[in-house]
């Protein structure tokens, strides 16, 4: 019995399993049954010889099925339409009603459901010919809901035929006239298209100049835009559709992830700008872009210079001569000066001048405690530049375009910095002492939180060291990464020993000590003022954070501290558990909404750096390595720098020599292209850049002279210092 | 003695801000394995099981030029190809001169096309297809390694593993049988232009056909 149950069960399966293969190639399995109904209607019928007349070919199609529009999308294929028409008539414009995008999980289809009624425009024979004749259609149209199936269909309709009721001629007109009504609307506003990289990726951007901003004037909040274009593989199909609108709301700015096709020729392009509204209100309009001129004089210098070489990737980019070949022991002398210069930075003198304070509290039988406190504030440094040099070598091992200062890239970070020097600037202007708690303690536990205190005030003046990367330190660093750990290593240690130095030596050393002035009320107001340095460094470190996250983000950023405030003060005015409990709480609460935001709040469009440039009248072109190809494919001269918003010699050399006066206009009487990246963000590509001038971190000025008139060649590229001056600048350039 | 500074804070501060470190670590390396396959460079390595159990890296074709076909055999586009005997005419031309011709089978269980190995054996029997190996990638790694996304989707790989055509198999998007004698053929070409040493004249077209039957 057993034996038979199992056999029959074995036949069965395999019936199963044969009738689940056989309908693998059975011809047209669907075809009894249609899942789309095609029918033309003629809108109207009282026509001379010559009219132009529309044909609505309209798509009845079944639920959870869809069509497809001109452009498919991801998968599938546009209907394809053969008309059959009589000597004399012509076919015109075909005109495909606005399309909705289809989700189907990993691809994007642009289509129709439910129905779809398309418009073609058909000129008639003149004169006419005697009697009714048809206009024909043959229609292959692609169906799918998962599986597609292919159909195929004939329509006709009859012109010269039996009169229609007027109902009857009332409803085609009306059929018509509504599709037209609903059609994407054609409008001629200037509009422009290029692309644009940001965060490794490249987007196709449209500039549209919005005149008749009708859909923002009619007061419709939140409308949803989307850019469909015509053709394939402009973009991509799955990617959303970022907006800006400018402050005078004239110009829209779209952005959407570009597609896997180079664009032809740069040809104009056709897209459908779609708009939904709150009220679900969904239209079209239907412009065309032309490129950019500016990016596609680049592009197509760039496409002339790739026919030359006859490669089609690979524009070499000059590679600087005047890199200086830092050999091992020239690297730890400028790593141990970098270091030491590292001190006199704003946010780490305070804290330097605060261990030295502390000294000079100590008498001289306290000299073993000091010598302890100096060696503690030294490991703490050293052991943070170790563990930095481990993660940045470690990133370096994966391939991951990271370098030196990359932890301020990350907006969390920047906020938890910014929050230490703010309560350490608070306790420094007096508003709470955690002093006395432990004097009862005895001098043993004393000492020993002392070191304890040394070694984490070290970590601290690392950390917050890494954002100025004083000279000399961008050549040791970039150097160090190129070399093999025990190497990259020693660097970094000579590096932090420089960051420690003044301190271990003020405390090894008493005599140096005597040269301080004596103990006294200055003290007091000396620490007092060196709060200030640091609320000047932590308001830096907001508006850093202000690139990087949201404008809620910086709100709760602020308001943390306000918590944070709040905080210092209930514990310093009230012993009650209950309201240090609630003070707690809401600083909390404050924290975490700053945490949550930092996390996921980066803005929409942000390349403040770029853009605050570009505000003060100067020309300037984002970084990317296209751009730069393309820049030095062209014949004039280029300059690159590389900057971040966390970067205080950037700034400064910003400040007081490119953003100048001066050296605009010799930028302008020179012709040269300005090319500029932001480096406050990861970015792979500039991490690149960077390490092709032995660098791993900014600022880099890179000078690429224009080529020679006989030859086409470029000079070698010039790097120039990391402290510029507009001397230095126009001694490169001229 | 005074101390000036909250250790505790600055100790707790100093944590979070190294689990910050990391957590950001963590992102940037997802970031770095994004690699997509673009024409003009190198394809994306992966490697997958055949339908007979063995294991095929593209590496191990190197110096060979490969061809990747997507395939599903209920999608009546890829029926079209194989009922006229287009595709596997094809196949054998290219296989004689030394083609590696993987098809690659990307439909989840459940899904259209899905075929397990013994039904792909079956099959390849049935329609008398001249593959090399037929590639199961039913979790769609490769697929969206390689951005498949018809039914046929087709790739051109030269032997120094560049990827040298993607797109279509030949020009015309038609559901018709009778059409694919008449089209013409971009693989058949990008094949011969390889083999003459001579750059490929359409290197990137518009697939079309069913979408791939990913993993939802």
């Amino acid at each position: 019995m057993k034996r038979i149950v199992f056999l029959s069960f074995v036949l069965l399966s395999f019936v199963v399993f044969f009738n689940a293969i056989q309908p693998a190639f059975a011809q047209d399995e669907a075809e009894d049954k249609n899942r789309v109904k095609i029918s033309a209607l003629l809108d109207r019928q009282d026509v001379v010889g010559g009219d132009t007349v529309f044909v609505a070919l309209i798509q009845e199609i079944e639920d959870g099925w869809h069509t497809y529009w001109h452009n498919p999308g991801d998968s599938g294929t546009a209907p394809i339409i053969n008309w059959t028409l009589p000597q004399g008539a012509s076919e015109g414009r075909l005109l495909w009603p606005t399309p909705h995008r289809i989700d189907y999980g990993a691809l994007v289809n642009y289509g129709y459901e439910k129905r779809a009624v398309m418009l073609q425009e058909i000129t008639l024979p003149a004169p006419l010919p005697e009697g009714p004749f048809a206009l024909k259609a043959i229609v292959d149209i692609l169906v799918c809901e998962e599986i597609c199936i292919p159909e195929y269909h004939e329509v006709s309709v009859t012109v010269n035929g039996d009169p229609r009721s007027e109902e009857e001629e009332l409803a085609a007109f009306e059929l018509v006239s509504n599709t037209l009504n609903d059609m994407p609307v054609k409008v001629t506003w200037d509009a422009d298209y290029q692309e644009y990289v940001e965060d490794d990726k490249t987007y196709l951007q449209i500039g549209m100049d919005f005149s008749a901003p009708a859909l923002i004037a009619q007061g419709q909040q939140g409308i949803v835009f989307d850019v469909l274009p015509y053709e394939w593989g402009i973009v991509e199909n799955t990617a959303p559709t970022r907006i800006k609108l400018s402050d005078d709301k004239k110009v829209l700015t779209l952005f959407r992830e570009r597609g896997e096709r180079p664009i032809d020729k740069l040809n104009d392009l056709k897209f459908l700008i779609t708009h939904t509204g709150s009220d679900g209100t969904y239209g079209a309009i239907q412009i065309e872009a032309n490129p950019n001129e500016e990016w596609k004089q680049a592009a197509i210098a760039n496409a002339s210079q790739n026919a030359v070489s006859g490669d089609v990737s690979d524009i070499e980019i000059p590679i600087a001569q005047n890199i200086p070949d830092t050999g091992f022991p020239k690297a730890l002398i400028f790593a141990f000066i970098g270091g030491l210069i590292l001190n006199l930075m704003p946010c780490v003198f305070p804290v330097l001048s605060l261990k030295a304070l502390h000294l000079v509290n100590m008498s001289d039988k306290q000299q073993g405690e000091a010598r302890l406190s100096g060696i503690a504030y030294t490991a703490g440094i050293l052991l943070s530049f170790l563990a930095l040099a481990l993660i940045l070598l470690a990133f370096k091992g994966a391939g991951s375009g990271i370098g030196w200062g990359f932890h301020l890239q990350n907006p969390l970070v920047v906020w938890v910095l910014a929050a230490v020097l703010f309560v350490f600037g608070m306790n420094l202007s007096g508003f709470f002492e955690i002093n006395g708690r432990f004097s009862g303690l005895g001098s043993k536990l004393a000492e020993k939180k002392g070191a304890t205190g040394s070694f984490f005030t070290g970590i601290l003046a690392a950390v917050v060291a890494t954002p100025c990367t004083a000279p000399f330190m961008g050549v040791a660093i970039g150097y160090a990464l190129l070399q093999p750990a025990p190497m990259a290593l020693s660097v970094f240690m000579i590096l932090g020993l420089g960051l420690a130095m003044p301190y271990l030596l003020l405390s090894f050393a008493p005599e140096l000590r005597g040269f301080m002035p004596k103990p006294g009320l200055w003290m007091q107001r000396f620490k007092e003022l060196l709060a200030f340095p640091l609320y000047a460094s932590a308001a830096w470190l907001v508006w850093v954070y202000s690139h990087q996250a949201s404008s809620l983000a910086l709100l709760y950023a602020l308001m943390s501290f306000v918590g944070l405030a709040m905080l210092v003060w209930v514990f310093h005015v009230s012993a009650k558990p209950r309201s240090r409990i609630i003070v707690v709480l809401i600083a909390l609460v404050m924290i975490g909404f700053t945490v949550r935001e930092s996390l996921h709040g980066a803005p929409a469009v942000n390349s403040a750096v770029v853009t605050t440039s570009a505000e003060s009248g100067e020309a300037v072109t984002a970084y990317s390595p296209e751009n730069l190809k393309q820049a030095l494919a062209s014949d004039r001269p280029v300059f690159v720098n590389m900057t971040a918003a966390w970067c205080i010699t950037c700034k400064v050399n910003e400040k007081v020599a490119l953003d100048t006066q001066a050296t605009h206009e010799l930028f302008a009487d020179q012709n040269v292209l300005y090319i500029k990246g932001d480096w406050t963000n990861h970015n792979a590509e500039i991490a690149e850049y960077l390490g092709r001038y032995g660098r791993n971190g900014v600022p880099i000025y890179v000078f690429y002279g224009a080529p020679d008139a006989a030859t086409g060649q470029r000079p070698d590229a010039v790097v120039l210092p990391q402290i510029l001056t507009p001397e230095i600048i126009k001694n490169t350039i001229i | 003695m005074k101390r000036y500074l909250n250790y505790k804070a600055l100790k707790s501060a100093v944590t979070a801000m190294a689990v910050a470190l990391f957590m950001m670590g963590a992102s940037q390396t997802m970031a770095a394995d994004d690699v997509k396959a673009v024409v003009g460079e190198p394809a994306p390595e992966f490697t997958l099981v055949d339908s007979h159990g063995e294991t095929h890296s593209l590496s191990d074709f190197k110096g060979k030029t490969v061809v990747l076909e997507w395939t599903n055999h209920e999608c009546p586009y890829v029926q079209k190809h194989y009922e006229t005997e287009n595709m596997q005419t094809l196949q054998q031309e290219a296989t004689a001169d030394g083609v590696v011709w993987l098809t690659v089978n990307t439909s989840a269980p459940g899904m259209q096309g899905h075929t397990n190995a013994e039904e792909a054996n079956m099959l390849i029997e049935k329609i008398g297809s001249h593959e090399t190996a037929r590639l199961l990638d039913h979790d769609g790694t490769v697929g969206h390694l390689y951005g498949a996304r018809t039914t046929p989707h087709m790739y051109v790989i030269n032997g120094e593993g560049t990827l040298v055509y993607a797109g279509a198999i030949d020009d015309n998007p038609s559901s018709r049988h009778e059409d694919a004698a008449t089209a013409n053929n971009y693989v058949r070409a990008a094949l011969a232009s390889l083999k003459a040493g001579e750059p490929i004249e359409t290197a990137q077209t518009q697939p079309y056909g069913c979408g791939v039957k990913y993993k939802l």
